[in-house]
């Protein structure tokens, strides 16, 4: 799944809608960054969101190609602690 | 520089918000990077107050200069009830694993961590959030 743009309040529901029905029925999930310019607090919602349930059912969420904007927002949160990057 | 400008206090007018931020901050030639915590700081506060303050109006006012150090601030004012994001807030435990988090609580989190400074004060009836960074 490639994320563009920005992931913000106002977009977050479509977001949401796209990124989850995009998960894989089995492996790994991969989220391709390069051209995502910023996330907020209702981004690293989804994210954390996602990551539970790959992580109920024993896989991993990867994220690829994390601008700096974004790579803040994810260490602030602690999220960078615990997903895996590629 | 100072630009102000009032909004209606609507989810639908958050790109209007962003729009106004980012053109405020090119016009004073304030780097991108700088800009792209103004518009992530401008989500959390703006989605705070449409959310939950009940309030009609947003007003932004928008302040850049050169004291010596280069700063920009922006204050949110608001009409709804008083809500002050400083002191009514929990510290996020960034250790805690994701499995375990409670949804919330972020948004004002990440605007401390990225500003210099966040100050609040309750004037008349409105509440005045100011983000210096």
């Amino acid at each position: 799944m490639e994320l563009t743009g920005r992931i913000e309040t106002s977009n977050a529901e479509e977001w949401k809608e796209k990124i989850i029905a995009g998960i894989p029925e089995s492996g790994d999930y991969v989220l391709e960054c390069s051209r995502l310019s910023y996330i907020s607090s209702s981004g690293i919602r989804i994210i954390i969101k996602v990551y539970k349930e790959l992580k109920k059912r024993g896989n991993k969420l990867i994220i690829t190609n994390v601008s700096p904007a974004v790579m803040e927002v994810l260490d602030l949160t602690g999220v960078s602690e615990f997903v895996t990057f590629n | 520089m100072i630009i102000e400008k009032e909004f209606k206090s609507d989810i639908d007018s958050l790109d209007e918000i962003q729009d106004f931020i980012s053109k405020a901050a090119a016009d004073c030639g304030i780097p991108e990077n700088i800009v792209l915590k103004l518009n992530i700081c401008t989500d959390e506060i703006v989605s705070n107050i449409v959310k939950y303050s009940g309030a009609e109006e947003i007003s932004l006012k928008f302040v850049s200069g050169d004291d010596g150090r280069s700063f920009c601030s922006i204050c949110y004012i608001d009409n709804g009830k008083p809500f002050n994001p400083v002191t009514e807030t929990k510290e996020l435990d960034t250790s805690v694993p994701l499995e375990e988090r409670e949804e919330g609580g972020m948004g004002v989190f990440i605007v401390k961590k990225m500003t210099k400074s966040v100050t609040y004060k309750r004037d008349g009836n409105c509440n005045i959030f100011t983000i210096s960074i």
